[in-house]
């Protein structure tokens, strides 16, 4: 059934042909070994953030008043809502850890060279959304936690000379840590900061298909 | 020459995929069975009124945490922006600077020495703002 | 033909690994996260409660009353008010109580003094004064509710009997 209608598109589309040929097909350098994997395993982790943060996004409410009672609820009463929770949690951690040991492989291989300048240039951008994830999805609880280190968070650039309090305001949305700091850093976490994903990711994978993959040492 | 070329050759899919899928799978049982051993709590809500509390960031931020720390406050911009900002921009344009077309560790002495007291000094700082 | 067997069968291998281990981690992630999204359509109950809804003396007069009733309920992660629109007829200790909900497409049905009816303002179904359906879309009568007078108080209990 499903590959009969696959069939139907592919006759008109030919995207078959087009992803065996650029997708599936192309050569990698033998002797490729396991550390070539975190790349992809980074992705892995972000695909499971997506999903089970999506998931959480149905019940979810980013509002000083009912965030932690949302998160209450996902994590005591929502059948499988903590392991959900558990699994965005521990994926955004060893997310991190993966992010780091795919730049430390790169750069050992010295795959950053001459023509890849920009793969690493858009990894260094993924690098930073990585991080700017981990440190917006950190306030979303609003408990205890979450709401002091934060605010220790913004206001690390206050000490930026003319620019820096403003920074901090901006970042708040106004004097304080509150309700509007909450919606900000929400729809950063959750529409921003996926999009510019998206689009570095595309860069950056596009770079690869075009460059191909390092030779290994 | 051509025959040995074709014989060795590597192809993205399946070869490499495989490869990946198996990491993959390592990974998702990994982080299966720390979200079931390790299930989530909730803390206290966030009170802007309380003094008891001490903030700490995740471990990922715990260099520039520490930092913070040890560096008089007259100097709290180091730490706060621009040791942040220099690390991006240093990551940014170093493949720029670098411009020694040779990939083999051992004849980079200088790149390899960089990054390993980057990361030597990275995780000195992390493990010392987490026991802090 | 042999090395070319080999290379086959080392391939059809590579590429059921990819697809086995694809599919596991799809199903079982998706399965995950869509069971939890679905789940509150299951567990999600409102539960019946007695809720106090006004002096029993005031509204005995033999007509139907409106009465929005507020209540504390559990809806979801919600601990709070709710509220739903009962209609209620007192005769002495007797009581009876209707929902408004229409039983075609939830809309809330106004009762019509000259009529005696209750009509629906969506699609203009009809009840009698006992809840019956008489025209109009609904197949169904209004939802009775058990109601009493305790100490002078009207009781209404929330949950919704089916006719």
């Amino acid at each position: 059934m499903f590959g009969r209608l696959i069939e139907v598109f592919d006759r008109r589309l030919g995207f078959r042909e087009e992803f065996k040929r650029n997708v599936l097909d192309h050569p990698v350098p033998p002797r490729i070994n396991l550390t070539y994997c975190f790349g992809g395993i980074t992705f892995l982790l972000y695909l499971l953030l997506a999903v089970t943060g999506v998931a959480m996004l149905f019940f979810y409410v980013p509002s000083i008043d009912h965030a932690f009672v949302t998160v209450e609820y996902i994590t005591f009463d929502l059948p499988l809502g903590n392991p959900i929770r558990a699994i965005h949690h521990w994926s955004a951690n060893i997310m991190i850890t993966a992010v780091f040991l795919h730049m430390l492989r790169v750069y050992v291989y010295g795959a950053y060279k001459n023509p890849r300048e920009f793969n690493w240039v858009t990894g260094v951008f993924l690098f930073g959304i990585t991080l700017a994830f981990g440190f917006t999805g950190y306030l979303l609880p609003w408990d205890q936690k979450a709401y002091w280190a934060t605010k220790v968070g913004v206001l690390m650039p206050k000490s930026l000379p003319v620019a820096g309090p403003f920074l901090s305001q901006l970042l708040m949305g106004g004097d304080d840590l509150g309700a509007l700091t909450l919606s900000r850093f929400f729809a950063i976490h959750v529409a921003v900061l996926p999009i510019l994903t998206v689009i570095f990711l595309a860069g950056h994978f596009w770079m690869i298909r075009r460059l191909g993959i390092s030779k290994p040492l | 020459m051509a025959e040995k070329n074709d014989k060795k050759q590597v192809l993205f899919y399946p070869d490499f995929l495989f490869k990946e899928a198996i990491a993959a799978l390592i990974v998702v049982i990994a982080v299966v069975a720390l979200a079931l051993a390790l299930p989530m709590k909730v803390g206290d809500p966030a009170d802007p009124s309380d003094s008891s509390f001490k903030p700490r960031p995740e471990w990922y931020f715990m260099a520039p945490f520490y930092l913070l720390k040890i560096f008089p406050s007259s100097l709290e911009i180091v730490p706060t922006v621009v040791l942040p900002g220099l690390v991006f921009i240093a990551l940014m344009v170093f493949p720029f600077l670098d411009r020694n077309p040779e990939t083999s560790p051992r004849k980079r002495p200088v790149a390899m020495a960089l990054m390993g007291g980057g990361v030597v000094l990275t995780i000195l700082f992390t493990v010392l703002g987490i026991s802090a | 033909m042999e090395e070319n067997g080999k290379k086959v069968t080392r391939r059809k291998f590579l590429e059921a690994g990819i697809g086995v281990i694809t599919g596991a981690i799809a199903v079982g992630l998706g399965g995950t996260a869509l069971t939890s999204i679905g789940a509150p359509a299951i567990t999600n109950k409102r539960e019946g409660k007695w809720v106090e809804a006004g002096n029993a003396s005031e509204l005995a007069d033999g007509q139907f009353h409106k009465i929005g009733i507020t209540y504390d309920a559990k809806d979801g992660w919600l601990e709070g008010k709710v509220k739903q629109l009962v209609y209620v007829k007192v005769n002495g200790e007797e009581v009876f109580a209707l929902s408004a909900t229409c039983t075609h497409l939830g809309c809330n049905v106004n009762f019509d003094e000259q009529s005696g009816n209750f009509k629906c303002p969506c699609h203009s179904g009809v009840y009698d004064a006992t809840g019956e359906n008489v025209s109009g879309p609904p197949t169904h009568s209004l939802a009775k509710l058990e109601a009493k007078v305790e100490d002078g108080k009207l009781m209404i209990n929330t949950a919704l009997k089916e006719a």
